[in-house]
């Protein structure tokens, strides 16, 4: 070879390396020290102010935006060190060239204004403005994302279906696509949680003053206003116990349609939402990309992201954000859209530091490969994919129990996460129909969104069906997988429901939350059907027996997606790690959580304690009995105590509410008691009476 | 007036001595004399009780002795309006010529002296000593019997084995014959009853004053003799773990010959000891008789569950025959009579009435009965199929100590009557079952189940409980028999051994004794875990234990199971009780509640009961208030705790007086440490405070 042959070969080389090297490491460089301007007022349409906190690069020049909100209380002075800053990706994108826009509700923390309804017209409203503002900004090139956890996922959906230009990507970590049976009644159930956490939380967060460091002599103003106005949201909840305009019109769904945006959804087997995620992902018709992984409400760098294993999300933050906003070829949308982290067996503990299982890539959801595989429910309790040859209306009966769902755990966990993972379930199986396969011969992976058809009929007019997929070991623990519940009276509708005949036979299905889940050899895969699951669903009123057919025309099954090994095989998920060492028990604070039978008056209470510590102040407890011999009597009985610096006096914003209901309603009461350095400030009371029908 | 009351009152009485026999009929006034002190052999003074007939003339007498300061609650005058309608047992003998003589137990109630153990040989002494003096009174006829059930029951035979010349016969209620066996150690393994009531309510009782009415001037001198020297009684349960001469000392085991006197036995299917009290009638070999009703922890008129009956009849019919030689057909009746119990829905309380029926029988067990071993098979399978011919397999589960959780306390415990075994399905769940198909026609079991199991265990210790259920069609298991033994008791409940990991070891667990029968339609069923721990301290060590079927390995049940009987005997008739039927709210106050800790993964019973009484004349109150917190740990078996206490307020006539005890009991891996601490107060001010340590090393338990 000639000299300037091997020359320009030589040259040649170095270029596909450079060029190689430059394309893996396409991220914005953590360039820039962060600046924090944490009271900013920016006046909606009608007057009202939001406070603003900014997160920016401190040097000239414009920047794309990425903007996030909730009612929590977050804008607060900054801390000593920017990256304690919560959440985490906040404070990292800013280094590497973003301005995080963050604000508080209207009537919350320290924003002007009152709110009496959660996602309010109002609010929503403020939401579009405020994208607008950014994007007009000085130091915005125009370009806006969001991102944020829980209510501030939620309210991404709210924005992005109002399409204000300047939005262009937003990463959603944990929400749900409708309000109404995602979270607040579940199969039609009042979940007890919006009445033990989330009602007295909100209220005491809602009539607490704001932050005098950040809002300074308005406070006394913005306070008044707030407790002259503002209303406990869970009024509303319970005064919307059917489905209608007040959910639809807060949520995503049906309106997939409706989202232009590039949309990255992050979800937690043991966090809330991975299944209105995946279903997001799978119907939005945009550049998209889907990840689960084993964790809960956390984000999955975080010291006590519990289950491990823990990884750092804000590197993929960046990715995303760096291609949509910047421009910059990261290479994200090169890489599979789905990424799963599969679940394998684990003997069921109160809390797990680690799940079992592996990561792995997908090129859908769900997955084409997928075998839609009936199970049929057969006799001896067996399961199996036989179709059974039994005479028609052949079933299986057993009383109604309200009080099954000791094992349950708490969907999410709930406010005292990362506790409330579910138990072995045995002890609810003493009062549920199992049926159990044959021990398997391979290992049988179980990853989408299984279904469960089942033939019911109930002696009374009102039933709930609950369908639990679990893994029973060989040594007889028997594990939730995955499961579903539904008021047979909302079968055709949440809006309308309709009572059942007694007796009648009724086709029900029930779509299970999403799994990713193995099932060993040797395991068998059994499903429980009962007619309660009372931590996550209030229970049906009506005393009954409720059966559950598996003849020939009523052929109750499951639908499970099992799933053949990948081929080929995509690349195996890369992460950085989290940047925090594995967490040692200790380290996790305590909840207090206890499930009490009461072996005179025959009833079961459910109570926690939030754990102490938590990343906003407070402390939630809360109790939940009900009664196993009248399933119509069940009561909530839950408070929030809020201590709030003002000053130098100590106010406490205390917050008790009771749900309790009969035969013939629900009975909500709030109360409001503000005191400052003990003497009573403000107390205001709430009460309203719901009639309760076929539920 | 009078003398048409008094015809009417013989015509009745004339009519039921032709109906029954004959039989003493109510005639007396009755004395009652409540400062009586007897002086024991070392000088000790006791306090008692004379309820006699107010006539000239000697009568048998009757003797029964409790630590339970009865004697604070005597009657202060006999009143024959309101003793004739009540079941004041003393009066009702009294009227029809018998000296009632009651006590309290040295260093309790109002007598004097001081008690470190329960059953003391001291106090065994005592009670022969009271016999003889007794017999030497003006007012008796040398012959004395003794009544009494629970304690007044069990010191007995303690009595009747020391043969008081004088002591005539025995009317046992409701006793074990063997205190460890039967009370203290179920199959070994301590029941938790123990330290969460019955030790801490006799810390206070044994360090409550004497009641100033009833000793006059000796009462200080009384109660500080009592808080100098009395020791809370739960020191000796903790400190004798595995029996020997602390328990045989105090039992009538093994040796039933040393009983020399007719005897009378009673107890209900829902007390404590219908079993000892059936062992004891099949064994004794002195003239018998025994009764056994659906009734908890009460004398029979005022019993749940009933039917009630009046049993002072019964006994009346007794002592009339062997204290008064009347021949009131007692003995021509046959030897043995059981309430026969059918189904009826667990509920946690005791039923005002349980379903079932009366019956006599010849011998206990029926001679007839067909003792038919129930397989253990495959599939959770029970039958009468012998399984040597099946494959030598085993069934496994991971020892759990929160097993227990449906099975109640046993009697109620401390929160009678309360405290019943419920559906068994939640401990199912965790338990390894065996079933059988639904029965095809009815099942009458009366007699011994035993529970022969082939047993291995990965630990060198472990406990194997055993259940006999009833399961109806809509899938409720009821509780019907149990028992449990700890492994390492296999051969001597005195000299603990370890198991060989893996070693299989057959266990022969008796049952408690059944009468009842399994409906057509109904399956037999067994349960079988390694816990009961509302009834049994956990064991401390983790294991995953098997039970074996099939082959050589032939795990079985026995079911005693009685053909009809044939002749058919006649059907027991009974006075009725004299009292209305109880309601369940008049008897206690108590809570019995069970906590999962979901976040600590432990198990917590908390019990709570309440009982306030005054005197008939009002002159004194008592309240009594028992309370405890028992957690047992699913992560670390061998750390429970027990945490309880009972404070007596005491109001007379000397001010108010509170008596308070705490006790923990607490395990681990090593050992159980005890705490107990005795706290009085008078008028408000501290006057007594003394705690007492201990620590037992823990031996394969």
């Amino acid at each position: 070879m000639s000299g300037l042959a091997k020359l320009r070969l030589i040259a040649t080389v170095f270029a596909t390396i450079t060029i190689t090297m430059t394309t893996q490491a396409a991220v914005s460089e953590a360039k820039y020290k962060v600046k924090i301007i944490p009271d900013v007022r920016v006046p909606m349409r009608d007057g009202v102010e939001l406070a603003v906190k900014i997160t920016r690069p401190d040097a000239e020049g414009q920047f794309p935006a990425i903007m996030e909100y909730n009612p929590y209380r977050r804008i607060a002075k900054p801390l000593p060190d920017y990256n304690d800053e919560y959440p985490p990706p906040v404070p990292y994108l800013a280094e590497r060239g973003y301005v995080i826009v963050q604000f508080d509700v209207r009537g919350t923390g320290n924003s002007g204004g009152y709110s009496t309804d959660i996602y309010s017209d109002e609010e929503r409203q403020d939401a579009y403005t405020i994208v607008e503002w950014i994007a007009r900004q000085p130091w915005c090139t125009g370009k806006v994302g969001m991102l944020g956890k829980s209510y501030s996922a939620v309210v991404q959906w709210q924005v992005a279906v109002q399409n204000p230009p300047a939005l262009k990507a937003i990463i959603v970590r944990s929400a749900n696509h409708d309000v109404y049976t995602d979270w607040t009644n579940p199969g039609g159930a009042i979940r007890p949680y919006m009445f033990e956490s989330y009602g007295p939380l909100m209220t005491a967060y809602n009539f607490a003053p704001p932050d005098i460091d950040i809002v300074g002599a308005k406070w006394s103003e913005i306070w008044q206003e707030r407790l002259d106005e503002s209303e406990p949201w869970s009024i509303s909840y319970i005064e919307n116990i059917l489905h209608g305009p007040y959910w639809e019109r807060r949520s995503l769904q049906p309106g997939y349609n409706r989202v232009k945006c590039a949309v990255f959804v992050v979800g937690g087997w043991a966090d809330w939402y991975a299944t209105p995620l995946l279903k997001a992902f799978s119907n939005l018709n945009v550049p998209k990309k889907a990840w689960v992984g084993p964790w809960g409400h956390y984000y999955p760098e975080e010291k006590l992201a519990l289950p491990g294993p823990r990884v750092d999300s804000r590197y993929e933050y960046l990715k995303w954000f760096d291609y949509w906003l910047k421009d910059l070829d990261t290479g994200v949308m090169d890489e599979p859209p789905v990424t799963l982290f599969i679940r394998k067996y684990k003997e069921p503990a109160p809390i797990y530091l680690e799940e079992n299982g592996f990561w792995r890539n997908e090129s859908t959801w769900p997955l084409a490969r997928a075998n839609n595989t009936p199970m049929y429910f057969q006799p001896d309790w067996e399961l199996g994919t036989e179709a059974p040859e039994e005479a028609s209306y052949t079933n299986d009966s057993y009383e109604y129990h309200p009080a099954v769902g000791i094992a349950a755990g708490r969907h999410g966990r709930g406010n005292i996460t990362p506790w409330a993972m579910p138990l072995d379930q045995r002890i609810d199986e003493a009062y549920s129909l199992s049926y159990t396969t044959a021990p398997l011969e391979e290992d049988t992976e179980v990853t989408g969104e299984p279904e469960a058809t089942l033939y019911v009929s109930s002696s009374a007019d009102t039933a709930y069906f609950a369908v639990k997929l679990c893994d029973v070991a060989p040594d007889g623990t028997s594990k939730l997988v995955t499961d579903s519940g539904l008021l047979a009276t909302h079968r055709d509708s949440h809006t309308n429901p309709k009572a059942l005949e007694p007796g009648q036979v009724y086709e029900l299905k029930f779509e299970l939350k999403s799994t990713a889940y193995v099932f060993e050899k040797g395991h068998r895969i059994r499903v429980n059907v009962t007619s309660s699951d009372f931590q996550n669903a209030w229970p049906a009123g009506k005393p009954a027996v409720n059966a559950v057919y598996r003849g020939a025309r009523q052929s109750s099954h499951l639908t499970l997606p099992i799933v053949p090994e990948q081929n080929p095989k995509l690349p195996e998920p890369d992460f950085k790690p989290s940047p925090h060492p594995d967490p040692k028990l200790e380290d996790v604070p305590r909840a207090e959580h206890t499930v009490t039978q009461d072996l005179v008056n025959l009833t079961t209470t459910s109570s926690f304690n939030s754990p102490s510590g938590t990343p906003v102040r407070g402390v939630n407890r809360s109790s939940f009995t009900v009664s196993q011999r009248d399933p119509a009597e069940a009561v909530i009985r839950s408070s929030y105590e809020f201590p709030v610096p003002l000053l130098n006096a100590e106010v406490n914003v205390s917050a008790h509410s009771t749900l309790a209901s009969d035969k013939a309603a629900y009975h909500h009461m709030v109360e409001v008691d503000i005191t400052v350095n003990g003497m009573r400030h403000f107390n205001k009371s709430w009460s309203v009476t719901v009639p309760r029908k076929l539920n | 007036m009078i003398v048409q009351h008094a015809v009417r009152f013989i015509l009745v009485s004339l009519l039921t001595a032709t109906a029954l026999g004959a039989l003493s009929q109510p005639r007396y006034k009755v004395k009652i004399d409540r400062t009586v002190r007897p002086v024991m052999r070392d000088g000790v003074e006791l306090g008692a009780v004379v309820v006699r007939p107010d006539a000239e003339g000697q009568f048998p007498a009757i003797m029964n002795y409790t630590p339970y300061r009865t004697l604070s609650h005597v009657k202060s005058s006999y009143d024959e309006e309101k003793y004739s309608n009540t079941i004041h047992g003393p009066s009702y003998f009294a009227e029809r010529g018998y000296a009632v003589v009651y006590y309290d137990v040295r260093g309790t109630g109002n007598s004097g002296g001081s008690s470190q153990d329960i059953y003391s040989e001291k106090e065994q002494n005592d009670a022969y000593d009271m016999v003889e003096w007794i017999a030497a009174q003006p007012w008796c006829d040398g012959g004395v019997g003794m009544w009494g059930y629970s304690y007044g029951g069990v010191v007995q035979w303690q009595v009747g084995i020391k043969t008081p010349p004088h002591l005539k016969t025995l009317v046992v209620g409701s006793s074990n014959d063997d205190v460890y066996l039967d009370w203290v150690y179920p199959g070994g393994s301590l029941r938790p009853y123990m330290f969460d009531t019955y030790s801490p309510l006799m810390a206070a009782f044994n360090f409550a004053p004497p009641d100033i009415d009833l000793v006059g001037q000796k009462w200080t001198e009384i109660w500080e003799e009592r808080l100098a020297n009395n020791r809370p009684w739960g020191i000796g349960y903790i400190t004798h773990p595995v029996h020997g001469s602390y328990w045989t000392d105090r039992s009538l085991q093994p040796d039933y010959s040393r009983v020399k006197v007719p005897t009378l036995l009673w107890s209900g299917w829902a007390d404590v000891y219908p079993t000892p009290i059936l062992r004891a009638f099949a064994n004794l070999e002195v003239p018998k008789k025994v009764l056994v009703g659906p009734w908890g922890h009460w004398w029979p008129e005022m019993a749940v569950p009933g039917p009630r009956i009046d049993g002072r009849h019964e006994l009346l019919k007794w002592y009339d025959h062997w204290l008064k030689g009347m021949d009131t057909g007692v003995m021509d009746e046959p030897p043995v009579t059981l309430f026969v119990k059918e189904y009826k829905e667990p509920e946690p309380a005791m039923y005002i009435d349980d379903n079932g029926f009366w019956r006599f029988e010849n011998e206990w067990p029926p001679a007839r009965n067909d003792n038919t071993p129930m397989y253990l098979h495959a599939d959770g399978l029970l039958s009468e199929d012998s399984s040597a011919s099946a494959p030598e397999e085993a069934d496994q589960y991971t020892y759990d100590p929160t097993v227990g959780a449906t099975s109640g306390i046993y009697w109620g415990g401390g929160v009678l009557p309360w405290g019943m075994a419920i559906d068994q399905r939640t401990d199912e769940a965790l338990s390894l079952t065996y079933t059988t198909p639904p029965l095809e026609e009815d099942v009458e079991t009366i007699g011994e189940p035993i529970a022969v199991l082939y047993v291995s265990s990965s630990a060198t210790s472990a406990y194997f409980h055993v259940k006999l259920t009833d399961v109806a069609p809509d899938g409720t298991s009821k509780w019907i028999a149990d028992e449990g033994l700890l492994a390492s008791h296999r051969n001597s409940h005195a000299v603990p051994e370890p198991l060989e990991p893996s070693e299989i070891y057959e266990l022969r667990i008796p049952l408690k004794f059944v009468a009842y029968v399994f409906p057509k339609g109904h399956r037999i069923r067994v349960d079988i875990a390694s816990a009961d721990f509302q009834n049994a301290w956990p064991v401390a060590e983790e294991a995953v234990n098997k039970i074996h079927r099939g082959g050589r390995n032939t795990s079985y049940v026995v079911l005693p199971i009685t053909p009809a009987q044939d002749p058919k005997l006649p059907t027991p008739e009974f006075k009725p009780s004299p009292r209305p039927a109880p309601k369940l709210e008049d008897l206690n106050t108590v809570k019995h509640e069970i906590t999962r800790d979901l976040v600590s993964d432990t198990v917590t019973v908390h019990l709570m009961a309440q009982r306030n009484g005054e005197s008939d004349d009002g002159r004194r109150q008592t309240g009594r208030y028992i309370s405890s917190i028992y957690t047992v740990s699913k992560a670390n078996p061998a750390e429970a705790s027990m945490r309880a206490g009972c404070r007596l307020t005491l109001n007379g006539a000397e001010g108010e007086i509170i008596v308070e005890s705490s006790e923990t009991l607490v395990s681990d891996i090593t050992s159980f440490r005890f705490l107990t601490q005795v706290e009085v107060t008078v008028q408000g001010k501290p006057h007594f405070n003394k705690s007492w340590r201990v620590s037992v090393p823990r031996r394969l338990n």
